[in-house]
Parts: C-alpha cells; structure tokens; sequence
C-alpha cells in the first residue's frame, strides 16, 4: 500500500484542450457547449468570471459571451479523449499505482523518498504541461478524500500556485476549517442540508464528528468519509477497472424526429457506436434494448422502450442489427415526435466464453468477424461510422455541432498547420 | 489483408523462410511516432525552404530542452512560427532561411521541437 494518495485533476479540461491549439485563444474567454450545444460543459477562467455557471443553457449566455468575444465550442470529443489520454499516459511515467477516476482525474498512489511530496506534485505538474500543454492542480494526501480537498485549495489558492500537499501537515484542520461541508467528496445536496441543520458547516466539523451517529444518519459511506477525513483509508486505488455492465449511446435529437425510417436511422448508428465498444473491450451481449422518448417538457411524454434478450450472445453489428431491427418494430409508434433515442448491450460477457452463436454456418461465423474488423480498423483510422451498415447512413436528426474544431491528434486531414 | 508470409504453398510445403520471419519495420513504432508528447504538424510557406518545405509532415515533440540551432515550433503573439532557434545573453533570435529574423527580449514560449520531417519527393 502506498504512503500517499495524489489526486492530479486537469483545470477546464476542455477549454484547456482548445488552447493548446490554438494560440489566439490563450487571452480570450474559451466555452464548450454539451450535445446539441445546448449547455455550457467546460469554461475557462474568464468565462467562469463572467458569472457563467456550469450547465447553463447556451441560449441564455449567448448574448453575454458575444458581447465579450468569447470563444465557443462544440465538444471536440475526438480530441479530448486523446488528450486525456496522453495526460494519464504521461501520470502512468510516474507509478503504474495510477486510478483513472475520470477524463481529466486521476489518483496516484505514492511513497516517500528523499523529494518532498510538494517537490513531486510540482514535477508531475510541470511535466504534464510539457507533455500536453493542459494546467493541472495536484493535491497530496493520506486519503483519497483529503487528497480531493488538497487540490481544491491548491486550484483556488494563490500561494499554492496549484499544488498542495496535506500530508502530516500541521495546516491539516486549518485546510479543512475552510472546505464547506458541500465540498467534501461523498457529501451530495440531500446531506448537506441535513449535516448544515445539525451544524456541520466545514470538513473540520466532520472530522471530528460522531462516527456512530454519523453512520447511523448517513449509512456506511457518511462513515468512510469521517474515517478518510481523519486519515484512515478506506478507499483504495481501483487499478483494474471494473468490467462494464452495459453499454449504452443515446442522443437527443438537433430537430424531433417523426419519421419511422429516420428514427431507425437514428438507432442504427447509436448501435453501430456501442458495437464498436463492445467489440473494443472484447465482449459479447446477450441482450439489447432499444428506447426513443418524446419530449419531457410537452404533454403526452412517453418512452417506449423494448429488450430482445437472446440465449445466444452476440459480438458482431451483423448479429446485433438483426436485433435491433427486431426490437425497432415493437417500439415505433406512428404520430409520435421523438426527442430522444438510445441503444443499451448489457448481459455482458467475455467474447471467450461465447460457444454457441446465432448463425450457427461454420463459414458464415468467420466471415462475418472478419468483415467487422475490417470496418472497426477503417472506422478507427478515418473517424467513425467512415464505413457503416446502410441503415447506419447520416441523417439530419445528427446533434448540432458545427463549431467543432478540428480533430488535431486523431485525424490526418485535421493535423495543426503551421508557418 | 492477405497473409503471403506464414503460409503453405500450393507444392503442400511452407516457405523455406518460415522459421525466420519478422514484422516488417515499423516506423511509427522505431521512431517513437506515438508517444504521449510527439504530436504530427504541417509546414505551411516556404520559411523554412529547401530545409523544411510547404506540405512537410512535421514531427513535434513537446518534451524537450531547447539547445542553440533547434528548430521549434514557437509562439509568436496569436501565431506558432517554426523557425530555428538562437541563445545570446540577454536575448533569442528566431530566423528562417526566407524570413526576417524576430528577436526577443521577454522570455519566449515554444509549443516544441521539430524532431523529424517527413518530406516528399
């Protein structure tokens, strides 16, 4: 077990990723917008100035950010995958004692040597930034819980200059004195309010807090926070993640859809995403559901929904087209406006245990797995759905995002020009 | 794609060559093309002509220490310039074979270092 716990978290991770390429933005306020660019996902700190909050819909702050001449993106997740992953490869150089907690998160496990714990965050700070030109905050500690509080005041905190180490510190209860009870990890609203009644206003307060009525109020986990809080781990590093349960792409729709063929459109390249998946984590399912939903916020909502469950796994879009088409006739409704769509796999099991297929030919099998990883090597090389099935075609319920920018890292036509 | 290596002959037999195969070279592989902080640029204008040229596949490397007569891709004001860089006391030079040299006095920001061109003939 390691000494300490580092938590590194990437400051706006995704205005960040669109400032290293493009250097106009470095003094200009950057925003990203979510699916359909409908709501802010990602600010940079002079958005975050304005009074621009998370989550806000794009509709409301479009004025304000033109006004100042802000940046906006659609989410280039191409591109911000990839930069996620060259941050957490280059986290990796440090210790394989790595947990990816999320796309711009990740906890290091790490022990004493003759450096400081400081010294260390700021070598790891430093070299990401080379590496990846992305800023990060560093936060050291002996939990995972007090790792997250550390790297709060390293980001928030001027003479921290983003990075903190809380490990052994003698400032450990003036730190916790000023994290808010809603900012400690594991605390969501419901608990805040009922701690804020009792008069647990700060980290500090809860630390030292009644671990039994704590428990008994807040189940388990209210429990392992105090237990964290007061430096005893109960939260080790997941280093293997756990095997997925079920995979699931859904979208909203840019312009409702009412159309049978074109909602099957819609679901057909919802399926060939999650195959893609499937197929990428090795894995076969044994069953698929298949959604579309009209709109939450007109009368008449409904959401119809079908699983086909299959006594025969499946791990090819052949196979699971077949299904899907299946299951599509169950749930489309004539007259309906669909705002919303989704294909889940879940039953979800190691392609190595499949024995028993649907098309039991002995030629058909091979040439069918074959044919799928053709298409999954172009699509990987040229963007997705480059190559699809026919009922897999672009249609126009696609989500908006015509203010992408380019694929950088991962497509050849997009690579950086420069003079 | 089709497997003309590891194979057996029509004559029943395999290839004489069988028990020696390797993988053909890989360059991506050999040139460390994928590591985390290697990122692929393009050359626009004739700057840097004949040494770097317009359509030349650039390959950048952010992890590095900048040494006299590198070239670097740099960041010039709202621009990434790719020019060759020079050291003096007090200040840096960036000059280009087909362009003014630009001098700075303030510390100077490079996106990384040209590690390999691939050119085309």
């Amino acid at each position: 077990m390691s000494d300490a716990i580092a938590l590194i978290d990437c400051n706006n991770f995704y205005a960040s990723s669109e400032r290293v390429f493009d250097v106009r933005l470095k003094k200009k306020p950057v925003a990203v917008l979510s699916n359909n660019d409908g709501c802010i996902i990602a600010r940079s700190q002079e958005v975050k100035d304005l009074g621009v909050r998370m989550g806000a819909p794009y509709f409301q702050c479009k004025d304000i950010l033109e006004k100042e001449d802000a940046a906006v993106f659609s989410s280039n997740y191409e591109l911000y995958g990839d930069m996620s992953a060259r941050v957490m490869e280059t986290l990796h150089s440090f210790t394989p004692n790595l947990e990816v907690y999320s796309i711009d998160e990740a906890f290091l496990g790490i022990n004493q040597t003759k450096k400081s714990f400081e010294f260390l965050g700021r070598e790891i700070k430093e070299k990401i930034h080379k590496h990846t030109g992305i800023p990060v905050g560093v936060g050291i500690a002996e939990t995972k819980t007090l790792a997250k509080i550390a790297n709060r005041i390293a980001k928030k905190s001027d003479k921290a200059k983003g990075v903190l180490d809380l490990f052994r510190s003698p400032y450990l209860n003036v730190a916790l004195e000023r994290t808010a009870i809603a900012d400690v990890w594991g605390i969501g609203r419901a608990s805040t309010e009922k701690l804020l009644n009792f008069n647990i206003k700060t980290a500090l307060d809860l630390k030292y807090a009644n671990l039994r009525w704590i428990k008994k109020n807040f189940t388990v986990v209210g429990g392992r926070t105090v237990l964290e809080l007061n430096g005893i781990r109960c939260m080790p590093l997941t280093l293997t993640p756990p095997p997925k349960k079920s995979i699931t792409c859904s979208r909203s729709f840019g312009d409702p859809v009412t159309d049978g063929n074109k909602l099957f459109n819609a679901v057909s390249v919802f399926l060939q995403s999650v195959v893609a998946k499937l197929r990428e984590h090795r894995l076969a399912a044994r069953s698929l559901t298949v959604f579309a939903d009209t709109s939450k916020f007109s009368d008449g909502y409904e959401s119809r929904s079908y699983t086909y469950k299959s006594a025969y796994p499946a791990d090819n879009i052949f196979e699971l087209q077949y299904w899907l088409g299946n299951s599509f006739e169950r749930i489309f409704k004539d007259g309906l406006v669909y705002k919303k769509a989704g294909v889940i796999l879940e039953n979800l099991i190691p392609r190595e245990g499949v024995t028993e297929r649907m098309f039991r030919e002995e030629r058909l099998a091979p040439r069918l797995e074959k044919l799928n990883a053709a298409m999954d090597e172009i699509n990987k090389k040229y963007g997705k759905n480059t190559i699809h099935l026919a009922a897999a075609s672009k249609g126009n319920w696609e989500m908006k995002r015509g203010m992408q920018s380019p694929c950088y890292t991962t497509r050849f036509a997009d690579m950086l020009k420069v003079k | 794609m089709e497997n003309y290596k590891d194979y057996q002959t029509t004559t029943g037999f395999g290839s004489p060559a069988g028990d020696y195969l390797e993988n053909r070279i890989n360059l991506a592989e050999e040139l460390n093309l994928l590591k985390s902080s290697i990122y692929p640029l393009v050359m626009k204008g004739a700057a840097m002509e004949p040494v770097i040229s317009d359509g030349d596949i650039m390959v950048i490397d952010r992890d590095f220490k900048v040494k006299n007569s590198d070239i670097v891709v740099a960041i010039v004001g709202d621009e990434l310039l790719t020019r060759i860089y020079h050291e003096f006391p007090g200040h840096v030079e960036l000059s280009a074979f087909n362009e003014e040299t630009l001098y700075f006095t303030e510390p100077l920001e490079l996106w990384g270092k040209v590690v390999r061109c691939i050119k085309k003939f």
